[in-house]
């Protein structure tokens, strides 16, 4: 009961922060990505500004979503083996947007399934808040299903940030993503 | 008392609206795929991670007959809980909704695919891995209309 109000929380926090892909300051720059620091299942945190001169690739998704999630991890293992050496400058990374089933081994263990260098993460729903607002991320607990099976609208959009930090434009959920994705990264490291 | 089966599964068929071609009255789990009214080609499901008990099953559908068939749900021997899903979008967010009957017209196709229309399936009675194979049979009220044979793999 408690962890649905917690999620339920997060949504209504959410209800009013309305997904963006704006990325482009006033003056036509691209923005600095917003930065966190998570901890890390096992030990230790991943924080973004000690990711500065590797690429970061981010999605928001839940663990018990059957379709775009592994469908986006999928894409994610896929783009990286085509990166070849230049993978190593690259860190992909898979945030929850359920922390009320969600522990943090168990993002850790849902992004490692697709690829044993993918980081999973999740946290708190206070914690999680800001991050989401910072890139524009929404999520609700859609009608239906019960605590095991319910499933988690969520922006879908992949985050893309440089090695100097600032964040490229985001790339869509579609067809082709695999292939946008991969350009979109190879863009970003050069 | 073999006939009693044969006489309802006959009965329920007669109820139902399918083309007339596929009018058989056979029990509907032993029907050869050959005699359904739907085409199941590239039919795929995705390995199934650790500790979470769910998967989509992706297959292109085609309705050679001259009736649309109306899909009302489906069931997987795999999984204690399959449904006819559809991923969208919706004001950017990216959101699901069980389908309730999906149409495949006459002489047309409907492809579930990723990011769309699928067979979502919870509550995996064992874990896939890419070779596995999962069977589906897809299913118009009462009646099979399609059997889906899907091989487990990562794209």
């Amino acid at each position: 009961m408690q962890r649905g109000l917690i999620l339920g929380g997060v949504a209504l926090a959410l209800a009013a922060c309305a997904p963006s892909d704006r990325v482009r300051t006033a003056e036509g720059g691209a923005r600095p990505a917003p930065t966190f620091r998570i901890a890390l299942a096992g030990g230790g945190s991943f924080d973004m500004v000690q990711q500065r001169g590797r690429v970061v690739v981010l999605f928001f998704g839940y663990t018990h979503c059957p379709d775009v999630c592994p469908t986006t991890l999928s894409d994610f293992a896929g783009v990286r083996a085509r990166l070849g050496k230049d993978a190593e400058r690259v860190r992909f990374v898979f945030i929850s947007v359920d922390p009320a089933r969600d522990t943090p081994q168990d993002a850790m263990r849902y992004a490692r399934a697709f690829d044993s260098t993918f980081v999973g993460l999740s946290t708190d729903s206070a914690s999680l808040a800001p991050i989401m607002r910072g890139f524009g991320v929404g999520a609700y607990r859609e009608p239906g299903g019960d605590a095991r099976t319910y499933t988690v609208a969520h922006t879908a959009s992949v985050f893309i940030v440089d090695p100097e930090g600032r964040q490229r434009e985001p790339v869509r959920f579609g067809p082709a993503r695999a292939e946008e994705l991969r350009r979109a990264i190879e863009g970003a490291l050069e | 008392m073999r006939l009693a089966p044969l006489a309802s599964a006959a009965l329920i068929c007669a109820t139902l609206s399918v083309p007339a071609a596929a009018q058989q009255p056979q029990a509907p789990a032993a029907a050869p795929a050959a005699a359904m009214p739907l085409r199941v080609s590239g039919a795929w499901a995705r390995p199934s991670v650790p500790g979470r008990p769910m998967t989509a099953v992706y297959a292109v559908l085609e309705n050679p007959g001259g009736s649309p068939v109306v899909l009302t749900g489906a069931t997987c021997e795999v999984a204690g809980m399959s449904h006819i899903h559809e991923s969208f979008e919706e004001q950017g967010m990216m959101r699901m909704r069980p389908v309730d009957s999906l149409v495949v017209p006459a002489h047309g196709r409907v492809e579930l695919a990723p990011g769309g229309y699928h067979i979502m399936l919870m509550m995996l009675r064992r874990s896939l891995a890419a070779g596995d194979r999962v069977r589906c049979e897809l299913m118009a009220g009462q009646r099979v209309v399609a059997v889906v044979d899907a091989e487990v793999r990562a794209q």
